[in-house]
């Protein structure tokens, strides 16, 4: 007997609107993923950033690479969360399915209508999406383009490019999804799907295992994390760390909370508590069902709060950080053994017709690279040897500047002494003395960091830098010479930066009458020429892409949390039920009950949120220094946006938190 | 003075929207004496789940009065009324209602942990309760490792455990097979014979023998009472289904 589709499809009807409080979330999320991924993608595949393979605005090629890495984020997360979402409804629906089968509907029938549910929220998900998508598509141009600060421009954004990537990608995902659906019927009798929901279950044991391994790695990343001093290390050890951190979260949820748990139950005085008794033992059952999810909780959580205080930085130390990389309009950096270039650069510059320059200036520096090796004590340098290039914590910078030249910037001028000389490190350190080679000299640490930052190109600031201000020529080439494992053909040509200031943006061609007329000036090929305008345009669509993206990636996080937390909810009231009408007819009072309730619900609710802040706290040296990559970061900005966005995550945490109770207790108290 | 007074007990359902009334209990007036076990017996819709319901202070009479002790606790509030159920009443369920989450000795302690009782004292009082109820050896185990008839036992050790004035049992036997059922009964007349007053209902012939007293109960009234006095077992099992037999007939009027 074949059962018709009308029939299928008022069953699936029927359902849908029987556990509309399910589907509904699920078909939110669909479609808002999607959507964003639409969004971006066809942003990614506009011609407002790339036409005909050339930059539309400078540094509109790094927006696209942001958007691109962007839009892979949000296919994985939609992938997750959808499968996620997925798996949880079907959960629900094992029993519906059960009494189909007794009904007669063979598995035949059954997957035919798994196929056509699949196939209803596909369509729904994507024409929602992709209509809502491409009106919206327009309208997050011009955000983009206003955070780039680039003037509007006329246009719809549509892409069918990224209309096809939309549809394949969902199509995967909810093909995955019905796949197992699928399969996970297949292995069941109708008998066993009515009766899913009711087998005992055994108490959950310790697992020592996973509990070590995520005690160790949790260790290890916070010790990572903590111990991490420069921006290139952190750029090695951040996802080394956040992987651990991430491993120890899930293991610590899943074995820790259960051996505190039972350490709680073998422990009769405590155990035997009125108000720890009924939580212990419902606790145990609750973590091992939900520990992974409060630990995706956590760890979503965690990756919310650090993108809201990463992108609130970007925005707030954006401009700081574009004038602490180019104190000056225009400038120059070349190396020369020619001691007037200086006076050679200012007549060239001022040659330039048409353009109002001021504030003409020329530094000059001989730079090396020195290692400091752990166990030195401070002032001990030796030169750095090829095999400890790739030893960032090894490495340091170091400027010699001439104590005239010094003094010519200073706000105080300093007298050195004979044997004298002036060293001072970026972090902050205080020198007695300084032995490079066979060369000690006393030292004295009197000096001005800023004026002596602004000798050289600061973007090199990943590094350690150390400065030394040496009274004459000859100390300099001491220093730098005098160290018999120094290679005989190092060069001891200083190095000048000139820069100047200009009264008025410029104009394309001045920008590169101004390139060729510098380079004109260089004997060789070691020069460098930085044009503050091309840098701040570069930097703002860095910072524009990167807070765009930023942002959305923090919506859809607390989107995919939110809905988490919801259905976590709805699957622990569904258990505790039962639970909680035994022990009113065993002679809890009402209110007995509610606090009992309310106690376990602050428990789960606060586990993740606390642990995330914590994450946070020690995690935020390490992405202060990650961030270095690319933003002047200080320290009490940073940690003021740090705390801040834990104030508001929580804040909106406790609001979702609230909101979703209610379905909790609605179902328990049913 | 009786143990327990049911006094001219009335209890009257309306559906959701106050248009029909559904008489549940009409006139239901009886009283059980100290070391008593009774059994109440009716069909599905006589009303007996609901009576035991309002004996039980679960429920609350529309009419009439329960007296415990000479005490009206219908008249309490929600909270004493639960205080009150605590400490005077035990109760077994047909559904055995044992948290699976806590081994046999959790579930067994529970009415004492909410006392706040501390656990030596709670220990000593279970031990004999167990032993009493053969199910010393596997307190340690969960509700999903033991069988229905061990569960109920379990389920009786945690009514027995406060101390009950009146142990109240809603078909006990209705979940388990006929061994297991009669070994739970003799349990159950055991527990009586050492002093404990029990108010059984049942729909079961055979569980209802065991008792004292049998009373019938019919669209919403005692119908009909029987009392064991010195019959044996056999000749009360023969009454009882005589009574039933003609229960029966008098409620179907088509002949």
């Amino acid at each position: 007997m074949t059962v018709n589709n009308k029939l299928l499809i008022r069953l699936i009807k029927n359902s849908m609107a029987k556990s509309r409080h399910t589907r509904i979330p699920f078909v939110i999320v669909s479609i808002l993923t999607m959507m964003t991924f639409y969004i971006i993608s066809s942003m990614a595949f506009s011609d407002f950033f790339i036409k005909d393979e050339k930059e539309v605005f400078y540094g509109a090629g790094h927006i696209i690479s942001i958007l691109m890495i962007g839009s892979i984020i949000i296919a994985i997360i939609a992938a997750v969360i959808i499968l996620y979402a997925n798996a949880f409804i079907m959960r629900d629906k094992r029993r519906e399915i059960g009494l189909y089968g007794i009904l007669g509907l063979t598995k035949k029938n059954i997957n035919l209508m798994l196929l056509y549910e699949s196939s209803f929220y596909l369509i729904i998900s994507l024409a929602f999406s992709i209509i809502a998508g491409t009106f919206l598509n327009k309208l997050m141009v011009m955000v983009l383009y206003k955070l780039t600060n680039q003037q509007p421009v006329e246009g719809m954004v549509y892409s069918t490019k990224s209309v096809i990537m939309t549809c394949i990608l969902a199509t995967v995902i909810y093909g995955i999804a019905l796949i197992y659906n699928i399969c996970s019927i297949q292995l069941s009798k109708p008998v066993e799907l009515l009766r899913s929901n009711k087998a005992g279950e055994k108490e959950p044991k310790i697992k020592f295992l996973i509990l070590i391994i995520g005690l160790i790695s949790l260790i290890a990343g916070y010790y990572i994390a903590i111990n991490c001093e420069n921006t290139i290390d952190s750029l090695f050890f951040f996802f080394l760390a956040v992987f651990l951190v991430v491993l120890a979260t899930y293991c610590l949820f899943t074995a820790g909370s259960i051996a505190i748990l039972k350490w709680i139950k073998n422990n009769k005085k405590l155990y035997y508590k009125t108000n720890n008794f009924i939580g212990v033992g419902n606790l145990m059952y609750r973590m091992k069902h939900n520990a992974v999810g409060l630990a995706s909780i956590c760890v979503l959580s965690t990756a919310v709060i650090i993108l809201i205080s990463s992108v609130f930085s970007l925005s707030a130390l954006g401009k700081r950080s574009i004038e602490n990389r180019c104190p000056k309009d225009i400038i120059f950096r070349y190396t020369t053994e020619n001691e007037e270039s200086g006076k050679k650069f200012e007549n060239a510059v001022k040659q330039l017709k048409g353009l109002d320059i001021k504030d003409i200036e020329t530094r000059a520096l001989w730079s090396s690279e020195w290692g400091f090796y752990e166990g030195d004590e401070i002032g001990y340098f030796r030169y750095l040897s090829d095999d400890d290039r790739y030893n960032m914590s090894v490495w340091r910078n170091v400027y010699i500047i001439l104590e005239d030249s010094y003094n010519k910037f200073a706000k105080e001028p300093i007298k050195l002494k004979k044997d004298e000389v002036g060293v001072i490190d970026s972090q902050k350190n205080k020198y007695t003395h300084l032995t490079c080679g066979n060369n000690t000299y006393k030292a004295m640490g009197d000096l001005e960091y800023k004026t002596l930052s602004l000798f050289r190109d600061s973007t090199m600031d990943l590094f350690t830098s150390v400065y030394i201000v040496v009274p004459d020529k000859k100390t300099a080439i001491s220093l730098l010479k005098n160290d018999p494992s120094i290679p005989e053909n190092l060069k001891s040509s200083m190095q000048y930066i000139s820069s100047f200031n200009l009264k008025e943006r410029m104009s394309e061609d001045e920008i590169s009458q101004i390139k060729a007329l510098l380079s004109s000036l260089c004997d060789n090929d070691d020069y460098s020429i930085i044009i503050k305008q091309e840098d701040t345009q570069f930097f703002i669509s860095l910072y524009g892409g990167v807070l765009f993206v930023g942002i959305f990636l923090a919506i859809i996080f607390l989107m995919v949390t939110v809905l988490i937390i919801y259905y976590k909810q709805m699957s622990e009231g569904y258990q505790d039920k039962s639970r909680y009408e035994i022990m009113k007819k065993v002679g809890l009072t009402e209110k007995e009950v509610k606090s009992s309730i309310n106690r376990q619900v602050m428990i789960m609710f606060f586990m993740p949120i606390i642990a995330a802040g914590i994450h946070t706290v020690v995690a935020s040296s390490i992405i202060r220094l990650f961030l270095g990559m690319i933003l002047y970061v200080d320290a009490f900005t940073f940690n003021i946006t740090i705390f801040s966005s834990i104030a508001v995550f929580a804040l909106v945490y406790c609001l979702v938190y609230r909101i979703t109770s209610r379905q909790y207790y609605e179902i328990v108290n049913r | 003075m009786s143990l327990l007074e049911v006094n001219h007990i009335k209890k009257v359902y309306k559906t959701r929207f106050g248009g029909n009334e559904v008489t549940a209990l009409k006139d239901v007036h009886f009283s059980v004496e100290e070391g008593e076990f009774v059994a109440i017996m009716g069909e599905s819709g006589s009303g007996k789940t609901t009576l035991l319901n309002i004996m039980a202070a679960l429920d609350v009479p529309s009419g009439g009065s329960v007296l415990v002790d000479g005490k009206d606790f219908s008249k309490l509030k929600d909270k004493e009324r639960t205080m009150f159920r605590r400490e005077n009443l035990g109760f077994i369920f047909q559904d055995f209602n044992l948290l699976d989450n806590f081994s046999l000795e959790d579930n067994i302690l529970l009415p004492l942990v909410l006392e706040g009782k501390n656990y030596d004292e709670m220990e000593s009082r279970m031990i004999p309760i167990v032993e009493n109820l053969e199910i010393r050896d596997i307190v340690k185990k969960y509700p999903y490792e033991v069988s229905g008839g061990q569960k109920q036992r379990a389920a009786i050790a945690r009514a027995l455990i406060t101390n009950p004035r009146i142990l109240l049992a809603d078909e006990p036997t209705g979940a388990l097979d006929s061994k297991a059922s009669t070994n739970l009964l003799s349990q159950l007349r055991k527990i009586n014979k050492k002093g404990q007053t029990i108010l059984m209902v049942t729909h079961s012939n055979v569980a209802a023998s065991y008792a004292d007293r049998v009373m019938f109960i019919k669209d919403g009234e005692v119908f009909h009472q029987l009392y064991k006095g010195a019959m044996t077992k056999n000749e009360m099992l023969d009454k009882i289904c005589d009574s039933v037999t003609v229960l029966m007939r008098g409620g179907d009027d088509s002949e």
